[in-house]
């Protein structure tokens, strides 16, 4: 009978914290790219999705679908990384060991 | 021979044999027992300047420029629709990795993404496998940007072809040879800079000379209206829109030459302020460029290949001078697409195949020499390939980027944040992967569900990695301690885990 538990249920050894700011940062991504994905897709099927040429309405010189869905949510998006990053973004030492100062290279 | 147009490349390329020059005397400089690293990796120590224009314009091919503006031009607004899917790469990249990358990278001194997996999976099978791939499908790759961004140059200044690719081939050699991935980092710079203005500068230009987009917008809707039409002549179905930001937003920062720098970087501040500004400085380069495939549907109703409608909108319509300096934004971007390619390749064989499983004694002064002579030697073979490209070529083309990314995906980021992943996971999710793409792409589109072949095959990957990993045993205890791990656990482990370099 093999050995059933599960060798990770527990970890023996001190795990680095670093990681979980990483993971965390790592659902943030996935998220925002989910939304960003949905966003784009949705705004432009749902203005102009089958619909012909003469029927759309132009705004700036767009197809209306276009620009609510490509330049405005491009934008609006590019804020939200900027916002996304400055608030929720953990500032960590990168160094092997977890120490301030990297040693420098000359 | 338009010589208004070729002196401001000429004075590029000068610039960029400058740059050359002084990460070279640079590299000189860096110790025994840190050359290797600072030839592939420029010492990790990016600021976040060259770190988000290094990812920008590595990941931004000759399809930015060239290829996309083509297909606006002949299959309309829909081609735009999908490349602004490539707005947050920088983004997702640096944050999907993330810094646990980075770190892991500096613990255990990987230098590839082929490191980091043999160290994650410690199966030489996935080794040589993913090395192989990336050798194969990347130097492919890198031919038709050769060829696509010398026949703009050709259409541009009226030189030569052949020599022209040889002069671009030539200086690509030289600073990616002697520079290695600083310089290729700091010419980036250069090169992000330029397509940056060119976006802004062109288009004002060209909407400014066309009367603004009404008259833009009469030409086309009295010969192309379906081109403002969604699905449009290119059948964007919402599936179909949504599976092209698996390709361009989620996983294109595992190709192997944008993975290699998201653990480039100096400190969290860098990869911080590079993940802010990137995904404004891409819309800006990414609507810029493709809204001009519309325009130059007004200056040129009816060319025959789209591709070369843009260029020639530019030739006609901006002083000769003004034309050169945009002329290089194209060229920027083919080039540090190939010269970040080419080092990649280039580590691949060196470091991850022959040091690795051939002589790992080496010392790390020859290994960084040696990485220099492959350097040349491929950049050598490109040309030839690039001379007179073999037909089997253009497959090879077609696969390399979304194969790549279902064959990288999965075994780095479930082995970076999951600690049962296992060898067999990973090897069957690349080979299922691979294969189901594949198939796809070859002899049963209908297997797409009407999405992007990309969609379907990482599902596929996905599944037969976790069948994998819960068939297999689960990782050894030492390499759950240097993936999760502080460094004094790792120091404990007594292996020795920094390879010989």
């Amino acid at each position: 009978m093999p050995d059933t538990r599960s060798p990770l249920r527990e970890t023996d050894f001190e795990e680095d914290p670093r990681y979980r700011t990483a993971t965390r940062e790592l659902a943030i991504a996935l998220a925002y790219w989910v939304a960003f994905t949905v966003a784009v897709t949705a705004t432009a099927w749902l203005l102009g999705g089958g619909k012909e040429a003469d029927e759309l309405t132009f705004v700036l010189g767009f197809p209306a679908w276009f620009f609510w869905s490509v330049p405005v949510v491009a934008f609006a998006f590019s804020g939200i990384a900027f916002v996304l990053v400055h608030r929720y973004f953990t500032d960590i030492p990168l160094s092997a060991d977890g120490s301030a100062d990297e040693p420098e290279e000359r | 021979m338009r010589w208004g147009v070729l002196i401001p490349i000429l004075l590029y390329a000068a610039l960029l044999l400058v740059i050359a020059w002084w990460t070279f005397r640079r590299r000189q400089a860096v110790a025994e027992g840190r050359k290797t690293e600072h030839y592939y990796m420029g010492g990790r120590s990016l600021g976040w300047m060259l770190l988000m224009f290094t990812l920008l314009a590595s990941g931004a091919s000759a399809g930015t420029f060239i290829g996309g503006p083509g297909l606006v031009y002949g299959e309309g607004y829909g081609w735009i629709l999908v490349s602004v899917f490539q707005v947050p790469t920088a983004f997702i990249a640096l944050a999907v990795l993330g810094k646990k990358f980075a770190i892991v990278g500096r613990k255990l001194g990987a230098l590839s993404i082929v490191d980091m997996l043999r160290h994650r999976y410690e199966s030489p099978i996935v080794v040589i496998v993913s090395s192989l791939g990336i050798v194969v499908f990347l130097t492919a790759y890198m031919v038709p940007q050769f060829v696509g961004g010398t026949r703009l140059l050709e259409a541009a200044t009226g030189a030569d072809y052949t020599v022209l690719l040889i002069c671009l081939a030539a200086l690509i050699a030289i600073y990616t040879t002697f520079g290695g991935f600083l310089a290729d980092a700091m010419s980036d710079v250069l090169q992000g800079v330029i397509m940056l203005v060119g976006a802004v500068v062109v288009w004002i230009a060209l909407l400014t000379a066309a009367g603004g987009m009404g008259p833009v917008n009469e030409q086309v809707m009295s010969t192309a209206p379906e081109l403002f039409t969604l699905p449009g002549p290119a059948g964007f179905t919402p599936q179909m829109i949504a599976s092209y930001s698996l390709q361009l937003g989620l996983m294109f920062g595992v190709l192997p030459h944008l993975a290699v720098r998201a653990m480039s970087y100096r400190d969290s501040r860098a990869v911080h302020t590079a993940m802010k500004v990137g995904p404004l400085v891409m819309t800006i380069i990414t609507l810029g460029f493709l809204t001009m495939g519309m325009m130059a549907r007004f200056y040129q109703p009816d060319m025959e290949v789209g591709d070369l409608a843009l260029p020639t909108t530019i030739v006609e319509v901006l002083p000769s001078g003004v034309a050169g300096v945009l002329f290089a934004a194209p060229m920027a971007a083919v080039m540090s697409t190939v010269d970040a390619m080419i080092l990649v390749v280039s580590g691949t064989i060196i470091r991850d195949l022959y040091v690795t499983y051939v002589n790992p004694r080496i010392s790390d002064g020859r290994t960084s020499a040696m990485s220099s002579v492959t350097t040349l030697v491929l950049t050598a073979v490109v040309l030839v390939l690039a001379l007179n490209p073999p037909a089997y070529l253009e497959l090879l083309v077609i696969y390399a980027i979304g194969g790549l990314e279902v064959a990288f995906f999965f075994p780095l980021v479930l082995g970076l944040y999951w600690k049962r992943a296992n060898a067999l996971g990973a090897g069957l999710g690349m080979a299922g992967g691979i294969a189901w793409y594949t198939l796809v792409n070859n002899w049963a589109p209908e297997l797409a569900l009407g999405m992007f072949p990309i969609a379907t095959s990482s599902a596929v990957a996905l599944a037969l990695f976790l069948l994998g990993t819960y068939l297999g045993p689960p990782p050894r205890r030492e390499i759950l301690v240097k993936f999760w791990g502080t460094q004094a656990e790792i120091d404990r482990l007594g292996e020795d885990v920094r390879p010989v370099r």
